[in-house]
């Protein structure tokens, strides 16, 4: 995949109904909440009234680290008196998990992996482990990530943005899935029979179910 | 039929030992390791106080996390090569992130979190390539979670968990500006409690299937027999005041556990100090307990809040209190309010069972739980 410019994501072109804290949020965050909820929204799951139990895992390499950077701009003045505590609450890269699972009230295991290679499907890997060990049965599975910081020495050559799935045990009759994902036990992932190999070729096999290409 | 998950090595290394008997001894004794911090300057911070690990190497090209890795190496028996690993830390070498912002010379990629998965798989020699998992102060026990579930459903035989945090500047500097710490050493529990104290870490913890650790000779340390995690769904900085998410995590365990609530034993609290996670806590447990008086402990107004590493940390040292039948005096502790009679206390209290509740949580309103059983030892 080509990697392109991050446009910067505003609140209307995700959310229809007013979000105060999207505003509040780091850039990180505003990314991966937007992908969860474009992702809620693709599988008809973003209205909800009563929380549900759904897990989020997310796969990323470099997570907050731009606002790492940022915060600890805040810090260098005056021996940290002027320390901002609205960039350190974002300081964590799960944070924008907490922020989702308020949002859509999803009230499953949230957490944030981070493992060697560039697939981005260890998230998907992890999913489908916990939903063998009966850890959930509903949970979303994605990729975040911002980039490398200009600043930051190391690049890992990772395509900035973030995108997720949602991946059900047992799916709900009125639900429409693109198709089944299988894990062998080499750890390899299959959707609808076909090995993946990264995250957006699982993303080009559902836009091809999707446009019965 | 689930398979039975064996711990067959547990270390720790912290502020308050060089290794698990170390600290253990320590706590008993009624010591702690919170100190004014002299890492760095503090002057324009709400505390002056963390359990620093004295002589940790903090100059250099590599991270200080580095260091307290390899000391913690040195404590770890052997582990086999198939084994699965879970590291966990929040900031992993952030130290590095400071001192390059201040121009100096410093290997960049400590600051990954990824890097630290990758160093200790390195280390051990494993097969794999290990995982990093990142939940804030969960994220050592959501690591053990998933190890153990890995293990119960077949997936794994052998999982390792190494977890490791450090006291920085850079984490300093944003608890004190989010008025979460204490001016003096943390009070867990105390009605007095206003904030907490950082500490800093690292622990291992081998899960082994039960029949490959008879196979091969290793000690049962402890089981775990239940795990659960969930999120509250309420704030990114602030647990949920009806403890939802801690009661749902701890709820699943047990039921995985296969136990009633009457069957815990003790409960080892994440108990931070702050007066929103203690009353949390305590507002779950009463949900869970009743009026039933169960020790709860917390050790970190002896070691500090050691983040990532905490519930690492607690279940190491938890197979230790099961082991002793002892739960280890909450230090900073002096009166509570009235949930806390008879539960919280100062001074070592036996515990009367086998069972023992561990919990953490964390911002983004993430819990976790877990559910230890006393081993048969060596």
């Amino acid at each position: 995949m080509v990697s392109g410019k991050l446009p910067s994501i505003s609140r209307k072109a995700v959310f229809e109904t007013p979000y105060l804290r999207f505003s509040r949020m780091d850039e990180f965050s505003r990314l991966g909440v937007s992908a969860v909820g474009l992702a809620l929204q693709d599988a008809g799951l973003d209205e909800w009234t009563s929380k549900r139990e759904v897990g989020i895992v997310v796969n990323t390499v470099y997570g907050c680290l731009h606002t790492d950077l940022d915060y600890f701009e805040t810090v260098t003045p005056e021996n940290g008196a002027f320390a901002s505590p609205a960039l350190f609450s974002y300081t964590l890269p799960n944070c924008f998990l907490g922020e989702a699972a308020a949002r859509f009230g999803l009230t499953g295991p949230g957490y944030v992996i981070t493992e060697q290679g560039n697939s981005g499907l260890s998230s998907i890997r992890a999913v489908l482990e916990d939903m063998d060990c009966e850890d959930f049965e509903s949970a979303l599975a994605g990729i975040c990530d911002l980039g490398c910081p200009p600043e930051f020495p190391i690049d890992a050559n990772i395509i900035p943005g973030a995108a997720f799935v949602v991946v059900e045990k047992k799916p709900d009759m009125g639900l429409k899935p693109y198709g089944s994902l299988h894990l062998s036990p080499a750890q390899e992932i299959f959707f609808n029979k076909t090995r993946i190999l990264d995250f957006s070729a699982l993303i080009k096999a559902c836009v091809k179910q999707l446009w019965g290409l | 039929m689930a398979a039975e998950v064996w711990i067959t090595d547990a270390t720790a290394v912290t502020a308050l030992g060089r290794n698990l008997d170390e600290l253990w001894q320590q706590l008993l004794s009624g010591h702690s390791a919170i100190a004014p911090v002299e890492r760095f300057s503090v002057k324009g911070y709400k505390s002056r106080f963390a359990a620093c690990i004295e002589d940790l190497n903090c100059s250099g090209a590599f991270s200080a996390i580095r260091d307290l890795l390899g000391r913690l190496y040195k404590e770890m028996g052997p582990v086999p090569a198939d084994t699965r690993l879970y590291t966990a830390t929040t900031k992993a070498g952030i130290d590095n992130l400071e001192r390059m912002r201040r121009n100096e010379s410093v290997d960049i990629s400590d600051i990954l979190v990824g890097e630290i998965a990758k160093q200790v798989g390195r280390q051990l020699g494993l097969i794999c390539p290990g995982t990093n998992i990142s939940t804030a102060c969960a994220s050592s026990a959501i690591a053990v979670a998933k190890g153990a579930a890995l293990i119960a459903a077949g997936r794994a035989e052998c999982v390792l968990v190494c977890c490791a945090d450090l006291v920085t500047e850079f984490v300093f500097s944003g608890f004190s500006a989010l008025g979460a710490m204490s001016p003096n050493p943390s009070m867990p529990f105390d009605r007095l409690r206003s904030g907490l104290t950082l500490g800093e870490g690292a622990a291992s913890v081998l899960l082994m299937k039960a029949e490959r650790a008879k196979r091969e000779g290793r000690p049962h340390l402890g089981t775990v027999l239940g795990w659960g995690v969930a999120s509250d769904a309420f704030h990114v900085t602030a647990p949920a005041p009806d403890g939802r998410g801690l009661s749902a995590a701890v709820k699943q365990a047990l039921k995985r556990a296969g136990l009633e609530p009457e069957a815990i034993s003790a409960i080892c609290a994440h108990g931070t100090g702050t007066v929103h996670n203690d009353h949390m806590e305590l507002t779950a447990f009463d949900q869970l307990f009743g009026d039933r008086r169960l020790p709860v402990y917390s050790i970190k107004g002896a070691i500090g809040h050691t983040l990532g590493a905490a519930g690492g940390i607690e279940v190491a040292l938890g197979l230790k209190s099961l082991s002793e039948g002892l739960a280890p005096p909450t230090l900073g502790f002096s009166k509570g309010e009235d949930n806390t009679v008879d539960r919280v206390s100062s001074q070592p209290v036996a515990i009367p069972g086998n069972h023992l509740l561990s919990t953490n949580s964390g911002f983004g309103g993430i819990n976790a739980a877990l559910i230890l059983a006393k081993g048969r030892g060596a």
